[in-house]
């Protein structure tokens, strides 16, 4: 294949996706024009310490930028802020923006990311909260200063994580999940009850198998009703309940959309020269072949970092193992690749280790507790397929 | 090229571990990072590139 002639780049999106292609595309030597457009008003920044660090107040909103200052003018990369796309015309290639301007692009990169999920039941009243924005979540470190009682809807990690936060100052929390167990989904059944105790232990209550009904207040969100007919008061909500990708807008493009963008494990969507990247996409991962929406932060890096080797002429596949993290109470939780339908626990002398098997007998993930070198030589091992009963003897020299 | 880290600003997600484990580990002591080889080999420079982008905090600086 010839040397592209220096085509202009488009991201669409200004997250972390946006600012890794960006980055990615200069040091690979990209020479033509790219551009981010953003319906946010900041340059793009980080998200996870949004349920943590930026929470607890030691990190500022500035140490969450991705781009350092004079980052953007040497990468020489145009940014949008404050309108959003409002559609995508794939045969005049063409971004159609919501104030009706139109980009032009040579190659486009979708990277529209995801939005915290509503609850139809759940009303628009002050004290009420979801997050997923540098605004949110300082919205709720103000509230936080003054709030007494906090409930939150959905043990999920960011649920968790701002249940944790509140518990170091001291307020009062209680996080209601309809599942039997918290993140079941991702952890499997018997790792769910690992974060329950952690919880306990700080004395957060999280209450599995209970729904909330309805949401009470007036002006202020005052207490919540659950399926059981308790009213439990509160003064500041937090809906965690899963995220939704932003994909409305590709909506008669062309671009294939089955929650989240299709995308091939090189990045490219059903349209040639249309990418996508992150949260708003589902790759097909090279090594398992399976199609996955990840929206975790280090696949959606290694994707950004793929999609702008494509666009330079490269062929590289996504194939790597996922893997996350949380951090709750100064412990860190790391998971890498998938909870099967076999799990082993071991209290190892830095903390709790889970190997997730499937029905084949081979390790397909790793949880760990404080123990980030073990989950680094368990993805390795994830990654070569090992088979369970090695990945036993492994467990037992930790 | 040359591998240096700054351990005050390391959050210990040693994700640059799996990227290039023989290049950085954490410390026994402090559970920070530290760089096990300061000049790679050149076989090397692509698994260390990908360690330095995966660090959430950017702890890891390349000199090339
Ligand atoms: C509170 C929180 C905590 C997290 N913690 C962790 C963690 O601990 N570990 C982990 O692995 N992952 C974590 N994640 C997930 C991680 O942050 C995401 O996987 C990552 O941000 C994905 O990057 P992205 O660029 O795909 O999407 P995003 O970062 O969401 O960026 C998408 C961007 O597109 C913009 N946009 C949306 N629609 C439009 C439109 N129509 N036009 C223009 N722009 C638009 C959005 O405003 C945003 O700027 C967390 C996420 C959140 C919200
Ligand atoms: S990835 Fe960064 S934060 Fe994590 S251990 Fe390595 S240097 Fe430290």
């Amino acid at each position: 294949m010839s040397a592209p002639a220096a085509p202009s780049v488009v991201v669409v999106g200004g997250g972390l996706v946006a600012a890794t292609v960006a980055r990615e595309l200069r040091r690979l030597g990209h020479a033509g024009p790219v551009t981010i457009v953003s319906d946010e008003v900041e340059p793009p920044y980080d998200r996870p310490p949004l349920s943590k660090q930026l929470l607890a107040g030691t990190v500022t909103a500035e140490e969450t930028h991705l781009l350092k200052p004079g980052e953007i003018d040497d990468l020489g990369i145009t940014l949008r802020l404050g309108v959003a796309a409002a559609g995508l015309e794939t045969a005049a290639q063409e971004v159609v923006l919501a104030d009706g301007v139109r980009v032009p692009y040579d190659r486009l990169v979708l990277a529209t990311g995801s939005r915290a999920r509503r609850l139809p039941s759940v009303p628009e009243l002050t004290g009420v909260h979801h997050l997923r924005a540098l605004g949110d979540s300082t919205a709720i470190a103000t509230e936080l200063a003054s709030a007494r009682r906090l409930v939150v809807i959905g043990a999920g990690f960011i649920g968790l994580e701002v249940a944790a936060v509140a518990r170091s100052q001291d307020i009062d929390v209680t996080v209601v999940e309809t599942a039997a167990r918290p993140l079941t989904r991702v952890l499997g059944s018997e790792a769910g009850s690992l974060l329950t105790d952690m919880h306990a232990e700080h004395g957060a209550t999280i209450r599995c198998s209970t729904t909330v009904t309805e949401v009470r207040g007036t002006d202020g969100v005052e207490g919540v009703l659950l399926d059981g007919g308790e009213l439990l008061p509160a003064d500041l909500l937090l809906v965690g309940v899963g995220a939704v990708p932003n994909t409305e807008w590709l909506a008669g493009s062309g671009v294939a959309v089955d929650d989240g963008v299709v995308c091939d494990a090189t990045g490219c969507t059903s349209v040639p020269d249309v990418f996508a990247a992150g949260d708003v996409s589902r790759w097909r991962n090279a090594s398992t072949g399976a199609q996955v929406r990840v929206e975790q932060w280090q696949s959606a890096l290694e994707q950004a970092m793929i999609v702008a080797d494509a666009l330079t002429g490269g062929s590289r596949e996504w194939d790597s193992v996922p893997y996350f993290w949380s951090d709750q109470y100064d412990t860190k939780l790391q998971l890498c690749g998938a909870a099967g339908p076999r799990s082993e626990r071991r209290e190892t002398a830095r903390g709790p280790v889970v190997l997730f098997g499937d029905d084949a007998d081979r390790l397909v993930g790793v949880l760990t507790v404080g123990n980030p070198r073990a989950l680094a030589q368990g993805r390795r091992l994830v990654a070569a397929g090992t088979a369970w009963e090695q990945a036993e003897e492994w467990l037992a020299g930790l | 090229m040359k591998v240096s880290v700054d351990q005050t600003v390391c959050r210990e997600y040693a994700n640059c571990i799996v990227e290039a484990p023989d290049v950085f580990d954490l410390d026994e002591e402090n559970g920070k990072v530290i760089a096990l080889i300061t000049e790679p080999d050149p076989s090397q420079y692509d698994e260390v590139r990908a360690a330095a982008a995966s660090c959430p905090v950017k702890a890891i600086t390349l000199h090339e």
